[in-house]
């Protein structure tokens, strides 16, 4: 009974002018898009590689000079991105890309690429995702607002169940055929996309690729859970609703405010409950509590002068010469010691700020599960806020080795010298530089990416349960006639 | 007052109307007979400049309605089968409107409320929403916004199909009334008795053509159902 | 004629729920949208001031710092800020800011993902530490909840919910017999209709949104009053463009559901896919480099020009050999003669690096350029411009803006460098007389320059819409066949 009917709508569906053109523009889209990002993505990854290859080996052949000085030499980390970000660019284009790592400072990564745009790209990007997340939900809504209350005003839904048909089974059919239809148009289109994207991208990085097959399996079945509320969701109003025209203007609401209206005002709502401080007041902060380390630079600075006494009087010695350790090395580590305190504190702060709106925003999911699959698609795709934190604590990780190498050596080799003669004629070489690894990055294995966000899967699931008995219970009332 | 010169109209191939020369002076009521797509509304249409005659005149008052669509307007007022109204607004709202639109801004509620009470709607009704209405009283409201016009010429399209024979009846001599007044009234109906009762020409249409056209008084009315029989089963 | 019509239409808009329910709720979103540009506006003002504040700051406590060295207290050479080269180069620093313009409560536009000010000092700006503001991506990729927002998205949809069904709900609904054979011309009606909810819409649009950039402190004098009156009149134009759109669907005689879906698919093409599809087309047309290949760029032609003359050689000799006796003074030698090396070998490395910028800037144009060209597509991209360079918040402002500080930023080298060159250490009063950043916004014709295309070709589209629309009415099928 159910595919007896559901083969009625798939016909009509598929003979219906509107829906194939529909159809064929959004196949248009969605190949088009994927074709352009995989490009984009095989050119990006094959620089990032030459550059972090290039990065590495100015590292290392930087020669014989003091380590400190290599240290503020430093190196660039480039922020890689997995395959999947060619389907879902996420936050992308509005996180930094490039991170100088040196000494004394912990840089944040620069160079968003939305700085480099005009004002077109805040209308937001063309990809699979955003194809997905708004365009094929207004197609079901357009294809589904009329299901049940249309058949109605033309009166062949009295005709229907006066042959007996089950009222269940006539809105499941009807399900069914809106999910066989899409699955048809979809289904072909996704995977030509797919494997056209995954021929333009070739080999990838297998540090982009943990857990690759599971994340798309996950992202999969994130997607269809999204396109099923819509469809559950668009039969339920079309079974309540008044009319057609009350079916297809409460849906539309819906779609807007899913996918338009709360996206910002959460953010915006989020940001006042949740203030950030600005650019200016963080840097100054960390300004004011880095002031207070012992200046190694600086001998008569009164910070400096007391980290001397406090040292001399530890290891009981009259004279920094005298002292176990170069002194200079100490005081190097010592400020950078006290500067990871500072950055932790403040940075730390800022992303729990972060953290917390973006919390905010998943539960308003509660109302649009636009933010919710918004949320887990970009996780997933590695273009969401724990990606990027994820790569600037990676990155803040491997600058702190790299000083703490640096000045381990200093440490160690300038036992007895003078300030000035450790920073400027104390000279180390190509075995303390291959001291310090290369900058790799791991993409976030599955699990850890799936316990941080248990909310927008929640909410997914309460979506889709809850439409799915709404359903259930309006097609047991349904009403016959107009 | 309304004069159809060799008016035809032409969809697409089909010949809706086949040169109809029609003439109804003030204070006439002519009931236009004929099955279901005889030409009868396409008739009507034309003197209201809906459609475009093909060819022929649709004459108003002496106005061509095709060169002066806004002139004629002002002769004539029109009642169509069902009269729909705003349903959110009263019978008085609706009546003030149309009546403004008419040119007739002047109207008192007063005034407004004697042309209801003229067209027979019950005293307690003009002040409600239209939306609970029964068709009788829409059909009453229509007359009324016709009366308020002043019109030379009323239009009317199957207005008491569907009434009950009591309301169809005082619609009837609503229309004798202002026959009396001098206005001329083109009515087309598929009810016998009532063109015999209050009209005073007959014309049955068929395919387009007038295919006869007598006075009332010139025949009874079984006659009348006889000749109408008659040329529909030619 | 017609004003019978607009009482007729308002009395039967307020027997409409829709309208008690839809209004009020459009108020409150244009209110929050104003309510939230002031915010940023009041946000960047305090901001630009405390940028301000930190530089002024800075260079007070630095000639501070002098004076007492003058006078003859103890300090460190690293602390020394008389050195002409550790001056320029690292201790001071002018914040070069962009305050708000007057009417900058409009559109928040691009100054969220644009730094409001630049800290300028000797180090190329290129390479100058990162003064973005800091904002979740979160919140920047979804966008801000502003003015523009509410009007280029929203307004339409509300213009499409009032208008889509003008005519055909008539025609459903049966009265459009009774109203046709009145001596009234449906380009009449229409008129009437679209005046009615014309003056509601746009109406509400502009003295709402107008009222509230005025309270929120929009400088009139500075240029602000041509700039909310261009941007009124943008406002009366698009809402204009949505409401002709309708008279002309309304034309065709379709379903008061076909209305809808037309309306609505239209609003979908021209607000969310075209500046979408042209974003993309632009991007691939006109690649960027990336900014990996600018940051090794950068540090190439820096390796080079160390390569061919590396600082120690100089620098080594005489100062090494004063160094090995130690002291203050010696370092302070040791570094101003450092910084002549430096500072020649890094300006090498920037020139040596300097094409490759200049092909960024090249292609950045080449692409701005091309987006430019195509805006005209959209109505709703055009609104989106016209709004954010009223507003001061477009991308071609900030540009301008960049350009001033690159200026500003080849006069802080200019002034330094013979100072450099020369090795005399800088007193108190040369450090307190420091070239200033001094912001000049854009002149009004400028900006009106970049605004009237735009405006011209909104209006063009509310001409073309419009003329379609009532040369389609004149066709209109009356009967119902």
């Amino acid at each position: 009974m159910i595919w007896h009917v559901a083969r009625k709508e798939l016909t009509e569906i598929t003979r219906d002018g509107r829906f194939l053109w529909s159809a064929f523009i959004i196949i248009v889209l969605l190949l088009t898009s994927l074709g352009v990002a995989a490009s984009r993505y095989g050119e990006d990854r094959a620089l990032r590689e030459a550059a972090t290859r290039e990065v590495r080996s100015q590292w290392l052949n930087q020669g014989v000079k003091g380590p400190h000085s290599a240290a503020h030499y430093g190196v660039y980390a480039f922020k890689p991105s997995t395959p999947l970000a060619l389907f879902d660019p996420g936050l992308n284009d509005y996180t930094g890309t490039v991170t100088m790592l040196e000494a004394h400072k912990e840089n944040q990564a620069s160079y968003k690429p939305a700085q480099d745009a005009t004002s077109l790209q805040r209308f937001g990007d063309l990809s699979g995702a955003m194809i997905l997340q708004l365009l094929i939900p207004l197609l079901i809504i357009l294809l589904c607002f009329g299901m049940i209350s249309g058949e109605r005003e033309e009166g062949t839904l009295r005709q229907l169940l006066s042959v007996g048909a089950k009222r269940s089974d006539l809105v499941w059919g009807k399900a069914v055929g809106v999910a066989v239809t899409l699955g048809l148009v979809l289904v072909p289109s996704v995977l030509v996309g797919a494997v056209l994207s995954g021929l333009i991208v070739g080999e990838s990085d297998p540090h982009d690729m943990i857990d690759f097959p599971a994340k798309v399996a996950v992202l999969a079945g994130g997607y269809l859970a999204y396109l099923a509320i819509f469809v559950v969701v668009s039969l339920t109003v079309s079974i309540m609703a008044k009319s057609s025209r009350t079916a297809l203007t409460i849906l539309l609401g819906f779609w807007i405010l899913n996918g338009l209206l709360l996206p910002r005002a959460a953010a915006d709502v989020s940001r006042q409950l949740y203030p950030t401080p600005s650019a200016l007041e963080l840097s100054q902060a960390i300004r004011v509590g880095r002031d207070r380390g012992p200046h190694p630079h600086e001998p008569n600075h009164p910070n400096h002068i007391a980290f001397r006494e406090k040292l001399l009087a530890t290891y009981k010695v009259e004279r920094i010469e005298d002292l176990p350790y170069g002194f200079f090395g100490l005081a190097l580590e010592a400020d950078e010691t006290h500067g990871f305190k500072v950055f932790d504190r403040h940075v730390g702060e800022l992303n729990r700020r972060y953290a917390m709106q973006n919390r905010f925003q998943q539960a308003i999911g509660v109302l649009s599960p636009f933010i919710a699959v918004r949320s887990l698609s970009s996780a997933l795709a590695g273009t969401d806020v724990d990606f990027a934190n994820q790569f600037a604590a990676a990155g803040e990780a491997y600058r702190r080795n790299l000083v703490k190498v640096t000045n381990d050596d200093l440490k160690r080799n300038t036992v007895g010298w003078t300030t000035f003669d450790a920073e400027w004629r104390y000279k180390a070489g190509d075995d303390v530089w291959k001291r310090v690894p290369a900058f790799d990055f791991d993409a976030p294995p599955l699990g850890d990416i799936l316990a941080r966000n248990w909310l927008p899967i929640a909410v997914l699931a309460a979506w889709l349960f809850g439409g799915v008995v709404a359903l259930l219970s309006v097609s047991r009332r349904m009403k016959i006639d107009v | 007052m309304l004069k159809a010169e060799a008016l035809r109209k032409d969809y697409n191939g089909h010949m809706a109307l086949k040169g109809l020369d029609l003439e109804i002076k003030p204070g006439e009521i002519y009931c236009l007979l004929g099955a279901n797509g005889s030409g009868k509304s396409t008739t009507i249409n034309l003197f209201l400049d809906f459609i475009k005659p093909t060819s022929g005149r649709a004459l108003v008052g002496g106005l061509d309605a095709k060169q002066h669509p806004i002139e004629t307007k002002r002769l004539l007022a029109y009642i169509p089968e069902i009269v729909m109204l705003y349903r959110n607004l009263t019978a008085v709202e609706n009546l003030r409107y149309f009546s403004g639109l008419a040119g007739h801004s002047e109207y008192s509620d007063a005034d407004l409320l004697a042309f209801l009470e003229r067209a027979g709607l019950p005293g307690h009704a003009p002040h409600k929403r239209v939306g609970g209405y029964s068709k009788g009283m829409r059909q009453k409201v229509g007359i009324a916004i016709a009366v308020a016009k002043q019109v030379k010429a009323l239009l009317l399209d199957e207005p008491t199909s569907g009434l009950d024979p009591k309301a169809s009846n005082e619609f009837s001599e609503l229309l004798v009334q202002l026959s009396r007044d001098g206005v001329a009234i083109l009515m087309a109906t598929h009810d016998l008795f009532r063109a015999k009762e209050c009209g005073t020409r007959v014309g049955i249409m068929k395919h387009g053509v007038l295919v006869g056209d007598l006075a009332t008084q010139d025949i009874g009315h079984a006659d009348l159902e006889a000749l109408y029989l008659k040329h529909m089963h030619d | 004629m017609i004003t019978q019509i607009m009482k007729h239409e308002w009395r039967l808009l307020l027997r409409d729920r829709l309208l008690f329910i839809a209004i009020p709720v459009y108020a409150l979103l244009l209110a929050y949208g104003v309510y939230n540009g002031d915010a940023w506006r009041q946000f960047l003002t305090t901001n630009v001031a405390a940028a301000t504040a930190t530089a002024d700051d800075n260079i007070g406590k630095l000639a501070e710092k002098a004076e007492r060295i003058e006078r003859g207290e103890p300090y460190g050479a690293y602390e020394d800020p008389r050195i002409p080269g550790r001056f320029a180069r690292t201790m001071a620093f002018e914040m070069a800011v962009k305050p708000p313009g007057p009417t900058s409560a409009i559109a928040i536009g691009q100054s969220d993902v644009h730094p409001s000010y630049l800290l300028v000092q000797w180090r190329a700006m290129f390479n100058q530490s990162n003064t973005d503001e800091v904002e979740n991506p979160v919140n920047l990729a979804v966008g801000r909840f502003d003015l523009s927002f509410v009007l280029i998205y929203l307004y339409p949809l509300l213009i499409i919910a009032l208008s889509f069904n003008m005519l055909s709900s008539e025609r459903e609904g049966g009265t459009q017999v009774l109203m046709l054979s009145q001596p009234v011309s449906v380009g009449q009606f229409v008129v009437g209709k679209v005046t009615v909810r014309g003056l509601v819409i746009i109406g509400m649009a502009v003295t709402l949104s107008l009222l509230g950039v005025m309270a929120s402190g929009a400088e009139l004098a500075d240029g602000g009053l041509w700039r909310l009156g261009a941007w009124g009149l943008a406002i009366i134009a698009y809402g204009g463009f949505w409401f002709g759109l309708s008279v002309l669907v309304n034309a065709f005689a379709g379903k008061s559901s076909t209305n809808a879906m037309v309306l609505m698919g239209t609003w979908l093409v021209l607000v969310l896919l075209a500046p979408a599809v042209l974003n993309l087309v632009a991007k691939s047309t006109y690649p960027l480099p990336s900014r990996i290949e600018l940051v090794q760029a950068a540090r190439r032609g820096y390796d080079a020009a160390k390569r061919e003359a590396p600082p120690s050689a100089q620098a080594g000799g005489a100062a090494a050999e004063l160094a090995s006796r130690g002291g203050e003074d010696v370092m302070l030698a040791e570094l101003n003669t450092a910084f002549k090396d430096v500072i020649p070998l890094e300006m090498r490395g920037e020139a040596a690096a300097a094409p490759m910028f200049k092909r960024f800037d090249e292609q950045r144009d080449r692409q701005h350029g091309l987006i430019d060209r195509l805006k005209y597509v959209s109505p709703a991209i055009l609104a989106a411009d016209v709004m954010g360079e009223l507003a001061d918040t477009s991308t071609a402002s900030y540009r301008a803006f960049s350009h001033q500080v690159g200026a500003y930023h080849a006069r802080w080298r200019d002034h330094f460098f013979d100072r450099i060159m020369a090795g005399p250490v800088l007193g108190a009063a040369d450090i307190r007389a420091t070239p200033r950043f001094n912001f000049v916004p854009e002149e009004d014709g400028v900006v009106a320059a970049r605004v009237v295309p735009g405006l011209a070709a909104l209006l063009g589209f509310v001409l073309a819409v419009f003329a379609a629309g009532f040369g389609k009415l004149r066709q209109y099928p009356a009967a119902a066949r």
